[in-house]
């Protein structure tokens, strides 16, 4: 089955190591084994841009649609036989511990 | 083959429902990888039998009859449904059933049923529906009696059901007993769940599980989970626990109920009614997890302690001999690690056990906030004010207790307490107005 996992910061985070904390091993590990398909940071959310179209317009407006403590810092697009190994992999993502990360099943057309 | 009347063909499908609901919904799962198409199949097949066995008579082997009218059931549903066709031409392919079981199995350590426990208990599943799921899915107990077990209505329940199988089916949530790795993570929930069915089995003897498979099953299942987790373990020591708990209640089950049906107290009960095998096997795993936990420094957890609890009023020959003090003591360790409202309701009631009923109904008054709705509360109340000699306060509460009471058999208990309490108080009056006169 194909996961994506959103990167996401936490307040309730425990502390950020440099030393410890590189997500580079982790997407190596993954594409060793053939388990990593695509993955990035995003940029803040201060660089976002929200589009709608409404009545035919589109309407584009500065930042994110909701405003939020918590925002989605980057994403990886990963390869796992059940849930049980896309939560292992992400529970390994230095990200789960110094913030959190959301495993959502991708449900193709 | 029998033709039978149509009672007695339900009574059939009952009893094969009862006893192998788990393994047949198991090997739909197992074949289709669908838990709502299995579950849907499932009960197809139960109302085939239903319609068909008054007429065609109980087949031989009615768990291999249901389990292949399932199967075919599955492959039209999987086809109909437009999905997964590979998965309804590997359903076909396999072999037919006819009259014999099916006893090949891809689970080594036990059987199939442990992985639907375990899978219905992964903690992706939304907390509420685990344990509904899984007496769902292991014993089919009805959706009209689990929507009354969590005090919700059936459509609520049912929804909780159809999201769980839902979120199985799209978060690729893995049919099996997770790995050593993952075992102590995940024993916890699997604990509380095996208990619930224990629990549900046991508290309604006579009610869809009139032959005590129900509880069987429970058993069984605890036993081959204990057999997963490493000797020494925290997890080792509740599985033995929890498993001794079991047998010592299941030990007592023909002295718990007279012949009509009325709950007999313990301190009542026949104890030649026990079951001596059970009984004793318990008190042994109680004695052997608490040695090993003294010896090893593993910390027990709430369930050695309740087994603890139950073996202290077990093991003495005669009631009289019962060490309440120590029961009173076991109870404060349970608060410390599990606290809860009705964890103290039996301290209190302990309390008044080791001969300080005014200590107990302090410890009761605190609850008031707490359980002022539940039956239990006013009961326990009622028992320790007519103990203190309070006879018009005890039959209030007992009155109290009837109104709260969920089961006519109950409520009639707690009429009859406070009738008694009712005319003790009235020959108090009369012995105090004949010495007044």
């Amino acid at each position: 089955m194909r996961y994506v996992l959103f990167i996401c910061t936490d307040p309730d985070g425990e502390p950020y190591d440099p030393d410890t904390d590189d997500p580079g091993s982790w997407v190596e590990a993954l594409e060793a084994d053939g388990k990593y398909v695509l993955g990035d940071r995003l940029r803040p959310v201060e660089d976002a841009t929200t589009v709608r179209v409404r009545g035919g317009e589109t309407v584009v407006t500065d930042g994110p649609f909701t405003e939020s403590r918590e925002w989605i810092a980057g994403f990886d697009i990963i390869e796992a036989d059940d849930l049980d190994e896309a939560v292992a992999v992400a529970a390994r993502h230095p990200m789960a511990r110094f913030g959190r990360v959301e495993v959502r099943p991708v449900w193709p057309f | 083959m029998a033709v039978l009347g149509a009672d007695h063909a339900a009574a059939a499908v009952r009893a094969v429902a009862a006893s192998e609901h788990g393994r047949i919904l198991a090997t739909v799962i197992g074949a289709t990888g669908d838990w709502a198409i299995a579950e849907d199949a499932v009960q197809d097949a139960l109302e085939r039998a239903l319609a068909r066995w008054p007429e065609d008579g109980v087949p031989r082997n009615p768990a291999a009859w249901i389990t292949t009218v399932a199967r075919r059931r599955a492959i039209d549903l999987l086809r109909s449904r437009g999905a997964a066709e590979r998965a309804a031409a590997r359903l076909a392919a396999e072999p037919a059933l006819d009259d014999e079981p099916t006893e090949r199995s891809a689970f080594p350590h036990g059987d199939e049923r442990l992985a639907l426990v375990f899978t219905a208990c992964h903690p992706a599943i939304a907390p509420d529906a685990r344990a509904a799921l899984a007496l769902r899915t292991v014993l089919g107990v009805s959706i009209e009696r689990l929507a009354r077990l969590f005090g919700v209505g059936e459509a609520a329940m049912q929804k909780r059901l159809v999201r769980a199988r839902a979120k199985i089916a799209h978060a690729g949530i893995p049919y099996r007993v997770p790995g050593p790795a993952e075992l102590p993570a995940r024993a916890e929930g699997v604990r509380q769940v095996l208990y619930g069915l224990y629990a549900i089995a046991h508290a309604e003897p006579t009610g869809d599980d009139a032959d005590g498979s129900a509880a069987d099953e429970a058993i069984r299942l605890t036993r081959l989970c204990r057999s997963l987790m490493a000797e020494g373990t925290h997890e080792r020591l509740e599985l033995d626990g929890l498993l001794a708990l079991m047998l010592l209640q299941h030990a007592r089950r023909a002295a718990r109920t007279s012949d009509d049906g009325t709950p007999v107290p313990f301190v009542e009960q026949d104890r030649a009614l026990w079951h001596a095998e059970a009984a004793a096997e318990g008190l042994a795993l109680v004695d052997d997890a608490l040695a090993t936990a003294a010896q090893g420094g593993v910390p027990g957890g709430r369930h050695l302690v309740q087994a603890a609890i139950a073996a202290e009023h077990m093991r003495p020959l005669l009631p009289a001999r019962i060490d309440h003090e120590r029961v009173v003591e076991l109870y404060r360790v349970l608060e410390r690690i599990d606290p809860s409202p009705h964890v103290t309701l039996n301290r209190a009631i302990a309390q008044a056990n080791a001969g300080d009923a005014a200590a107990g109904l302090d410890a009761l008054d605190g609850l008031r906030p707490a359980l002022d709705g539940h039956p239990l509360l006013h009961a326990a109340r009622g028992d320790l004010l007519a103990r203190l000699g309070r006879d018009a306060e005890a039959a209030a509460c007992f009155r109290a207790a009837a109104d709260l009471a969920p089961g006519e058999r109950e409520r009639r208990g707690y009429r009859d307490a406070a009738a008694a309490a009712d005319a003790r108080c009235e020959t108090g009056q009369a012995q105090s107005d004949s010495a007044a006169r």
